[in-house]
């Protein structure tokens, strides 16, 4: 990239006739790029998987992709699909709400009130090792085997990473610019609030997106064990089944929600929160 | 009138206490502009953060206009070296500019006037919308003079503005800010270790010793004609004199004597 100015300059100079083609394609491969590149990488590993199982493996053990394909069309005919992959979605998103909800206003008040920080902390350092895995049991005994249990495990697993990124970020607003704000007359809620809860953003957006790829690896165990629907379900079941080709439609749906939901969300942190993702000093 | 009087400032317990500022005296002129000169160390933030109200003295006082100062307040504008840091990433140059006149609760169409007034003295005029990260480093300085300015402070406070700058912004940081200067003829406190700079600057230089227990060791008064420049007639005298000071062995002063003494124990 940095030679092509000096590249193309005596050439104009030289031919000027037949200049523009190559800027022209340079153009063009540096603009789709990361496109192109994203589909030869999927190209070339459903390639690899595919000759894998049918050459290498016991197909029964590793479904070629095309055997996971054809049995994925009946399934998300049927609606059967479509049924898991929206009570699923929904469950992660109302946990994740909730969690990112009260870890950003429980986290904004740690951050910012001493006698709040230390009586917490400890206790957020001890429970924060507890995966949502391990509340199931807890969780079923008290909310049931019905989506409060669900919406609670998502919400503990969101929690935890939102709470400690709120208060990172509150505790690294810079101090010059609390004291500037104070200079041109703000108060303490003043400061609080136009200042240091904006100052914060990017680092709670950060943990939010961490949040959200755990909360889909929570709600599947939690729908394992103690659902009678969902992406989790449908695995558990497939398994007892040793539907292996069922298995892997579920994990590929798996792995494509958790990729749209992090594009979804970046998307909406891009349309409403840009202004406070800038990165003054990387400028 | 900024008066500084007997301003002590020790940091720490008894027994492992440090002192870094040890009976500090200053009387700073209405629309006066003071450069504190030092080493680093030497405790110019310090003293400067006591001005703007974020520390309190250990013992002495400090009054402007014969009121005692409590706290931070809008008639003290401390202004930051780290622009990024200082300004609100998040508003636009306008944005910034404004955001002390709505705390004030002036009217919209007040708050535009006055935003543009600012900027354009500033010459950020055609850059209202932008936010700190399009601009340059001398641009995000000059926005924080803008937004400090907007809100019409008695006093500027000034710590290291331009250090952070390169030598070509800088010198025209230094011509814009005396532009700016005398056309709203603020008390400027100017913190520096750049003793070019603070000839250029200052009606008065107040040189301090190397701390710990830092005083005014000497202030001078600059009365070469502006424009300044270090070609000047008695630049060169007055900053080899300044040097000598700062080094602690201006010969024949008693005074730098004393602290040259003070220095090494």
């Amino acid at each position: 990239m940095a030679h092509a100015p000096s590249m193309s300059a005596p050439s104009v100079a030289s031919k000027p006739l037949r200049p523009p083609r190559t800027a022209t394609w340079r153009r063009w491969v540096r603009r789709f790029r990361p496109t192109l590149s994203m589909l030869a990488a999927f190209s070339i590993a459903l390639a690899a998987w595919q000759l894998a199982s049918t050459y290498l493996v016991n197909p029964h053990l590793i479904p070629p992709p095309s055997a996971v394909a054809s049995a994925a069309v009946p399934m998300f005919r049927s609606g059967e699909m479509l049924g898991h992959i929206s009570i699923s979605v929904v469950r992660v998103l109302i946990g994740f709400a909730l969690g990112s909800a009260l870890a950003i206003v429980v986290g904004v008040i740690m951050g910012r009130l001493r006698v709040v920080y230390e009586l917490l902390d400890p206790v957020v350092e001890i429970l924060r090792y507890l995966s949502p895995t391990a509340m199931i049991p807890i969780a079923v005994i008290w909310f049931g085997i019905g989506e409060t249990s669900k919406y609670f495990l998502i919400f503990w697993g969101c929690f935890f990473f939102v709470l400690i990124n709120t208060i990172a970020g509150v505790l690294r607003t810079p101090l010059a610019r609390e004291r500037a704000a104070r200079c041109l007359g703000a108060n303490r809620l003043q400061i609080f609030m136009l200042v240091v809860v904006p100052s914060a953003v990017p680092y709670i957006v950060t943990g939010m997106r961490i949040a959200m790829a755990t909360s889909l690896m929570a709600i599947i165990p939690a729908e394992m064990l103690a659902a009678d629907s969902g992406l989790g379900y449908l695995l558990q079941t497939a398994g007892m089944l040793v539907q292996t080709d069922r298995i892997f439609v579920a994990l590929a749906t798996i792995s494509l929600i958790g990729f749209v939901l992090d594009r979804l969300f970046r998307v909406l942190v891009n349309r409403t929160l840009s202004r406070y993702m800038a990165n003054v000093s990387a400028a | 009138m900024l008066d500084v009087r007997d301003v002590t400032k020790v940091y720490g317990e008894r027994g492992t206490e440090y002192v870094a500022l040890d009976g500090i005296n200053l009387r700073i002129g209405d629309g006066e502009f003071l450069c504190l000169l030092g080493a680093s160390g030497c405790g110019k933030t310090t003293l400067l953060n006591i001005l703007a109200g974020f520390e309190e003295p250990t013992a002495g006082s400090v009054t402007l206009k014969g009121r005692p100062i409590n706290g931070a307040g809008p008639d003290r504008m401390l202004f930051f070296q780290d622009a990024s840091e200082a300004l609100f990433p998040w508003l636009s140059a306008a944005e910034n500019v404004e955001f002390g006149l709505k705390l004030k609760g002036l009217s919209k169409s007040d708050r535009a006037a006055i935003v543009a007034r600012y900027l354009k003295m500033v010459g950020l005029g055609n850059h209202a919308a932008k936010v700190p990260s399009q601009l340059s480093g001398g641009m995000r300085q000059r926005l924080q003079i803008a937004r400090a300015l907007a809100i019409e402070p008695e006093v500027l406070l000034m710590d290291e503005p331009f250090a952070a700058l390169d030598a070509l912004s800088r010198r025209r940081m230094h011509v814009e800010l005396l532009n700016i200067w005398q056309q709203t003829r603020k008390t400027v406190v100017f913190v520096t270790h750049d003793i070019a700079e603070a000839i250029i600057l200052a009606d008065r230089v107040a040189v301090m010793n190397v701390g710990p227990a830092s005083r005014v060791a000497r202030i001078f008064s600059i009365d070469l004609d502006r424009p300044r420049h270090p070609g000047q007639q008695g630049f060169g005298a007055l900053y080899d004199s300044i040097e000598a000071m700062i080094g602690g062995a201006a010969p024949g002063d008693s005074e730098s004597e004393r602290m040259a003494g003070a220095r090494h124990n």
